[in-house]
């Protein structure tokens, strides 16, 4: 009977959600990093301390000698800190690709660059590198979108 | 057979921080140093728990299933929802145990049933609360309080249902609901902000 009333009160908090907040799926990576430094938290700090996390774990495998489960070993790759010395061309290539990001983020956050200026456009040269991976052009285009969105919401706020 | 997706967990911690941030929001839950009273779980301490069991695969995922994300964000939003509900239900049978001691004997209260810090702030799962707090959160902006009107007075729930009930297009209402997002986490970090400079104020 308590089940039951948690499960439909459960139901009816989704239901108030979805129509006040959206899906959790409309939450894209740059929203997300935005909301969690509007809780106060910095969305690097939060995936260095996942890693260590993660790493801490890694070891207890280790230590009983169990074979890592793949995506453990994969997800220790993707958040290990940019900060760690790259072990791999892969890491260096991901490190830089960051930063870029980390510039084009804070060169975003300057509104006297966009306002009242026409439409950026984005070359995408990018697309032309044989050497990147399907997995960097997503991620690249992930970062013109996000720049894209930023540039008109800034617009309609202005 | 399809091929499952190919997970990056950069992305998945994240995002999932992110809409962990949303929903301790929802619940009046602010500011970095939040945790869910009683359990003291944090943001990070859900995020991890989910994507620690996905990568340990004691979460399994299949495709067939819908998109890994939202997987995992259903899981996050249930695992905190159970949190909250587990605090308070411990509260309650504190505060009977507590009452019932009053009445022993000695006539003294058990001081370990109270909750171990007077920072803990203990969620309501109430509607009536939670609709509370979503009309507080957006009281001064009158074109988010038009959303929160037509899904909590209205009673709507449909993108397409809410956005001919205030007049605009689906498009302008997946704005307003990023800017209810957004609005929502730094209204709730303001508040914990302030709980928290109140708490530092009063000596225990």
């Amino acid at each position: 009977m308590k089940k039951r009333r948690s499960e439909k009160q459960s139901e009816r908090f989704d239901q108030l959600s979805l129509g006040l907040f959206g899906e959790p799926a409309e939450i894209g990576f740059a929203e997300a990093e935005e909301l969690l430094r509007c809780a106060g938290t910095d969305p690097d700090q939060l995936k260095a301390r996942l890693y260590e996390r993660l790493y801490d774990e890694a070891q207890l495998y280790r230590r009983a000698r169990k074979p890592l489960p793949a995506l453990v070993k994969r997800a220790l790759d993707d958040l290990r800190p940019l900060t760690a010395p790259p072990r791999t061309e892969k890491d260096l290539a991901r490190q830089a690709k960051r930063l870029v990001e980390r510039v084009l983020e804070q060169v975003n956050r300057l509104p006297s660059l966009v306002e009242g200026k026409p439409s950026l456009v984005f070359a995408e040269a990018y697309r032309q590198k044989r050497e990147l991976s399907a997995r960097d052009k997503k991620l690249l285009d992930r970062v013109t979108d996000d720049l894209r969105r930023r540039i008109e919401d800034h617009k309609k706020d202005s | 057979m399809q091929k499952p997706e190919s997970p990056d967990f950069e992305e998945l911690a994240v995002r999932l921080g992110g809409c962990a941030a949303r929903i301790f929001a929802e619940f009046g839950l602010g500011g970095p140093r939040a945790t869910v009273a009683g359990v003291g779980l944090s943001i990070e301490d859900f995020v991890w728990r989910v994507l620690a069991e996905y990568a340990e695969g004691k979460l399994e995922y299949e495709d067939s299933r819908g998109k890994l994300f939202s997987l995992l964000a259903t899981v996050l939003r249930n695992d905190i929802i159970d949190a909250l509900r587990k605090a308070a239900h411990a509260r309650e049978e504190g505060q009977t145990q507590v009452s019932r001691a009053g009445d022993s004997e000695t006539g003294s209260s058990r001081l370990g049933e109270f909750p171990s810090s007077a920072a803990e702030i203990y969620i309501s799962l109430e509607e009536d609360q939670y609709r509370e707090r979503v009309r507080a959160a957006f009281a001064d902006e009158p074109e988010l309080g038009e959303v929160v009107k037509a899904v909590l007075d209205l009673d709507l729930s449909k993108p397409q249902e809410i956005a001919e009930a205030l007049g605009i297009s689906t498009l302008e209402y997946q704005n307003r609901k990023k800017r209810l997002r957004r609005r929502l986490v730094e209204y709730n970090l303001a508040k914990g902000n302030r709980k928290g400079a109140r708490n530092e104020e009063t000596p225990l």
